[in-house]
């Protein structure tokens, strides 16, 4: 490098060499990391942060929950909001009763004291009655989404209550989306028996199937049931967007996701039937106004900026 | 900063205590700021983007889980960094360690010359960091000349504009990172040695 430099230049890099000790070896490491090139900016140009934290959240989700436990709350108060710095977890609590709650972008695995275990979507809320594993064990699920993997007891069923409906387990992988108008559960694995709290009708539902209550302002529509590999199943009017990647899902075995569960409210028109998977989800992304990514084998869907 | 002087700075300090709080969110935001330095040391070692990927959320998450229990007195990065390397000298199976032995692995490295290399890391990292900032144009005429080796013709042709063009965005482009080298250790040097390297190309 030096015999590149003009006398001046060469004069002038002598004297601060000499300068001190401290500046020669200065020069040398300069001249060592050019002389690599900066080889490796390829890798980092390539480096995603924000999807290698999205592995690192999920693996921090397997972890055991904090939980709190408050003491005699009013019975008409909302929630409590307990928060250490970013609010990651609030816990809401009734009567003694445990909650968990998360926010947007964060899923949570938890583990319950009879082994069954719970994996709570984003901005999804839900409590262990109190007593749970003792008395009873029954869940309230107020709002959003979970996926419960149950340890079956036959002394004692395992519940899930949702004001509309409750589902009681007969040994069970299960999952919930609670929306505003809509309860949809797909079953993974084994049985439940979905009971309609108004007229405490019940329908078994096996693994594959799938079924949506509208409540709320959509109560007039009654229910729907998806068996597994239904002859209708792709073909839908008007119906909610989980209902629809519940069929998706069911007939294709792929995993969807939304990122934004309130997206999961959308009505939405649609023929599906003799679409490949991957169009499919197109149409549903262009007529819902959303994209889609694949993260880890799961297609996230994620409203368009 | 010399090794000798490094302990927690006053800011390291408070991230530390909130990563110990359980703050998820000073932990996400450190863990993004500080991930493609401790990415790139794990590559260094492993030459595998994905086990270096895996191999820093593994530290992130063990420090995560133990953070009550660990006494970091030392730097944070500092204490993360050797962590990562070590987890990335010891994810290599025996035949490629005892290969690299010989050729660039330093076992014995000191704790102030792991230090050094941190730090110039860091210096490398912000040198990017930069490159990345340059406006589009510049960015492209500088990573085609310093990256792919092209001539200043060979750019022009390619990007369609002419030599005075590229010469003033590569003029620009060593402005721009000039400031990051000069202001790391106040070095006319730097300016000389990277002049040289540029031109000495073209």
């Amino acid at each position: 490098m030096q015999d590149e430099l003009t006398k001046e230049q060469e004069l002038q890099l002598n004297e601060w060499l000499e300068a001190s000790a401290a500046n020669q070896e200065t020069y040398d490491r300069v001249t060592r990391l050019y002389r690599e090139e900066l080889a490796d900016y390829p890798l980092y140009a390539a480096a995603r942060e924000d999807e290698a934290w999205a592995k690192v959240q999920r693996r921090m989700g397997k972890g055991k929950a904090r939980v709190l436990t408050l003491k005699s709350w009013a019975a008409a108060a909302a929630v409590v909001i307990l928060v250490a710095g970013a609010g990651l977890w609030y816990f809401s609590a009734k009567n003694g009763a445990v909650g968990y709650a998360t926010t947007a972008g964060q899923q949570r695995s938890v583990s319950l004291p009879d082994g069954s275990t719970v994996v709570i979507g984003p901005q999804s809320r839900l409590s262990l009655a109190r007593g749970y594993n003792k008395t009873n064990r029954t869940i309230e699920l107020i709002d959003g989404e979970a996926r419960f993997d149950v340890v079956h007891k036959a002394d004692q069923p395992f519940e899930v209550d949702m004001d509309a409906a409750t589902i009681r387990d007969i040994g069970t992988s299960f999952t919930i989306d609670k929306t505003a108008d809509s309860i949809v559960v797909r079953v993974i694995s084994g049985r439940i028996v979905f009971i309609q709290n108004e007229n405490r009708k019940s329908t078994e539902i096996a693994a594959g199937g799938a079924i949506c209550l509208y409540t709320g302002s959509r109560r007039a529509e009654g229910i729907r049931e998806t068996a597994a590999g239904g002859a209708d199943s792709l073909r839908f009017v008007d119906a909610p967007l989980s209902l629809i990647l519940v069929n998706l899902e069911m007939r294709t075995g792929k995993r969807i996701t939304l990122a934004d569960p309130a997206v999961a409210q959308k009505r939405l028109t649609l023929n599906l039937e003799g679409e490949a998977f991957e169009n499919a989800l197109e149409v549903i992304c262009s007529s819902a106004g959303l994209k889609y990514t694949i993260r880890d084998g799961t297609y996230v869907l994620e409203r368009k900026e | 900063m010399s090794y000798r002087s490094a302990t927690m700075s006053p800011e390291e300090e408070q991230i530390w205590q909130a990563i110990r709080q359980r703050d998820e969110q000073i932990f996400e935001a450190y863990y993004k700021a500080n991930y493609r330095l401790f990415f790139l040391a794990s590559c260094k070692y492993l030459r595998d983007p994905e086990a270096a990927e895996e191999i820093v959320n593994d530290v992130f998450i063990r420090i995560w889980e133990d953070a009550l229990t660990l006494d970091i007195q030392a730097s944070l990065k500092f204490y993360l960094y050797r962590a990562v390397v070590n987890q990335s000298l010891n994810a290599l199976d025996k035949r490629k360690r005892e290969r690299l032995r010989h050729e660039e692995l330093r076992e014995d490295l000191r704790a102030a010359e792991e230090w050094e290399e941190m730090e110039d890391n860091e210096l490398k990292l912000k040198f990017y960091k930069a490159i990345d900032e340059l406006p589009d144009q510049c960015r492209k005429v500088f990573k085609l000349s310093r990256f792919e080796g092209l001539k200043q013709q060979e750019i022009a042709d390619r990007l369609g504009i002419s030599i005075k063009t590229v010469k003033n965005h590569i003029t620009r482009a060593m402005k721009d990172l000039h400031k990051v080298l000069f202001d790391y250790k106040h070095l006319p040097l730097w300016l000389m040695a990277v002049n040289y390297f540029f031109w000495c190309h073209h």
